[in-house]
């Protein structure tokens, strides 16, 4: 437990620094203008020139209108990379979509089979409270 | 990530073929395995606390890298009474849920696979996390092992 709270730890305090590109972290931290930026959010707007993005980094929002000639919806998941420019305007160069309904129904046939795994292994293992472990179903 | 059913159903099919060979992927062992393809993604106890009002992903995120899945599969093994065993079963299970994590696409990064000691990143950028595609491709295949598990069953049962 102490191994994996240090790993945690190490997590946090290094990951930033080897990014691919900065995100919402070092957006906010740094803004690095004309710079090339990986971010990803839910679509909360849809303009004829792009789209609104939405980002939230420890409960600060951060909304990204996202310049593109690609028609996306409200609700849609979209990782976008491409040039930040001020006011936290992304000029997109690649645009990763996952659909709204795309979205939902992984989480839906996610959350349906996890049930049904855990009726399945109630047939094979049962926790013993007393002996704090799993025992096998006779 | 590519969705859970994905994820159990290709532990299950793998575990089932080497049932062919090895008695000792029996169902309660496969059981194990498949909660092992699900281990990296208890990350996603984070999204959970979100809603609690604590952002604690970035701490998190590294459950979801091998060596911090590995941690969790040892302390899992606790819970069972084969721990060594238990620990290679759900050390399987989470193999196979980085196999199928390295297929996704990611416009940027992808998997520290060798975290703390590298910070490399991998990603074969195949497909989408919520393509169900992949989904429908993992559940036929674990229908047809199923079958001729079935079968095979059967026939060994004859000849006993």
């Amino acid at each position: 437990m102490i191994v994996l709270m240090f790993l945690c730890l190490y997590y946090n305090s290094n990951y930033q620094s080897h990014l691919e590109y900065p995100d919402s972290s070092l957006i906010l931290k740094d803004y690095p203008l004309g710079g090339t930026v990986s971010v990803s959010g839910v679509v909360t707007n849809s303009y004829n020139d792009g789209f609104l993005l939405s980002d939230n980094y420890h409960g600060t929002a951060v909304n990204y209108h996202v310049l593109s000639n690609q028609k996306l919806e409200v609700g849609d998941e979209a990782e976008v990379l491409g040039t930040l420019i001020p006011n936290y305007t992304i000029k997109s160069s690649k645009i990763l979509v996952i659909t709204k309904f795309d979205y939902e129904f992984m989480l839906l046939r996610s959350f349906l089979v996890v049930i049904i795994f855990i009726l399945l292994f109630r047939r094979y293992w049962r926790f013993n409270i007393s002996r704090m472990e799993f025992r096998r179903v006779k | 990530m590519p969705d859970w059913v994905t994820h159990l159903a290709v532990a299950w099919t793998l575990c089932r073929i080497l049932r062919f060979r090895f008695k000792i992927f029996s169902p309660e062992n496969t059981m194990i395995v498949m909660v092992g393809a699900l281990i990296p993604d208890m990350v996603k106890l984070a999204l959970g606390l979100k809603f609690l009002g604590m952002d604690v992903w970035d701490y998190l995120e590294a459950v979801h890298l091998p060596v911090g899945s590995l941690i969790v599969a040892g302390m899992m093994a606790l819970l069972f009474p084969e721990r060594r065993n238990t620990f290679l079963f759900l050390s399987l299970g989470v193999a196979t849920h980085y196999c199928l994590d390295l297929i996704l696409l990611h416009l940027a990064g992808g998997m520290y696979l060798l975290f703390p000691f590298n910070w490399n990143y991998w990603q074969l950028g195949l497909t989408t996390s919520a393509d169900y595609h992949v989904t429908l491709v993992a559940v036929l295949i674990a229908v047809v092992v199923y079958l001729v598990g079935r079968l095979w069953d059967k026939k060994a049962i004859k000849t006993e």
